[in-house]
């Protein structure tokens, strides 16, 4: 149990450490993982072998297998970057000049009623001035590329 | 959640290789070994119609707020055929496993999943 508890732990470090590593070093992170698969390459771990810990090996190996899953599917998954300066610049380049933006979020979940009938008790005048705040947010939002489209409220 | 008396129901499927189709399915339909290898999703049929509105075209840089559970998102990066740049933003993180586990199972690879508040994106941007 305390194995499997520590594995995780490190699972979720090197996650985390890859996410770092993907926006700050991507150019060279994905040249160091095109040599990986070279034979030279192998050589050198062979050689090299006996100077690493069991331990250090996992730690390769599961951040290996982390940058594959995060180079080869580009899915990164950021939570709450903003709040770090260091890291919130190479996000700043990705989420700005957007050529399209779906947001559907003032919904009135009316739709929802067919399988939950309780939504129709529920509902609160507030929750249609929430929405209401938030379509105004989305003009504000989308007022630069010019288009929107306001389906219900 | 259970689904109501009519067993069959209509729904909108969607898949990477662009056949998106409305089909009359059951309850099975989402336990398939075709819909765990991510060949078509379930969703309901008037989820296309904010995305048809939207027309997204191939390799341009879309943001989706509010993307959970990932629907319309898949739909998006469908049409998109898995090029240019898709942003899924929710502000739920618990809700935005349901979209991590629907992108990689669809095998989208085009998509980078945040976790923020919409407001901080358009401050971010200096739209607000």
């Amino acid at each position: 149990m305390i194995r499997s508890a520590k594995i995780v732990f490190v699972l979720k470090n090197v996650a985390f450490l890859t996410l770092m590593c993907a926006y700050a070093m991507r150019p060279a992170l994905s040249h160091m993982y095109s040599t990986l698969g070279t034979a030279a390459h192998a050589d050198m771990r062979v050689k090299n072998a006996e100077n690493f810990s069991p331990s250090l090996y996992l730690y390769l190996f599961i951040f290996y297998v982390s940058l594959e899953k995060f180079f080869i599917t580009r899915n990164l998954v950021i939570s709450s970057l903003l709040h770090c300066p260091t890291w919130s610049y190479p996000l700043l380049q990705y989420m700005t000049n957007f050529d399209r933006v779906l947001l559907d979020a003032p919904c009135s979940g009316t739709g929802v009623i067919a399988k939950d009938t309780a939504v129709k008790v529920s509902a609160t005048p507030s929750d249609r001035r929430r929405r209401l705040s938030v379509s105004s947010l989305t003009v504000k939002l989308v007022i630069l590329t010019g288009k929107i489209l306001n389906f219900c409220q | 959640m259970s689904i109501p008396s009519p067993v069959q129901f209509w729904v909108g499927c969607v898949s990477p290789l662009l056949a998106h189709f409305l089909i009359r399915c059951d309850n099975i339909t989402g336990a398939t070994p075709e819909y765990l290898a991510g060949h078509y999703m379930i969703q309901g049929g008037s989820s296309f119609l904010p995305v048809m509105a939207l027309a997204p075209q191939e390799n341009e840089k879309i943001l989706d707020m509010a993307a959970a559970p990932g629907g319309k998102t898949s739909y998006i990066a469908a049409l998109m055929r898995n090029t240019g740049l898709l942003v899924a933003n929710d502000r739920s993180k618990d809700r935005l496993k349901a979209v991590i586990g629907n992108l990689h199972r669809m095998g989208i690879t085009n998509s980078i999943i945040t976790n923020l508040d919409g407001k901080e994106i358009g401050k971010v941007t200096n739209h607000t």
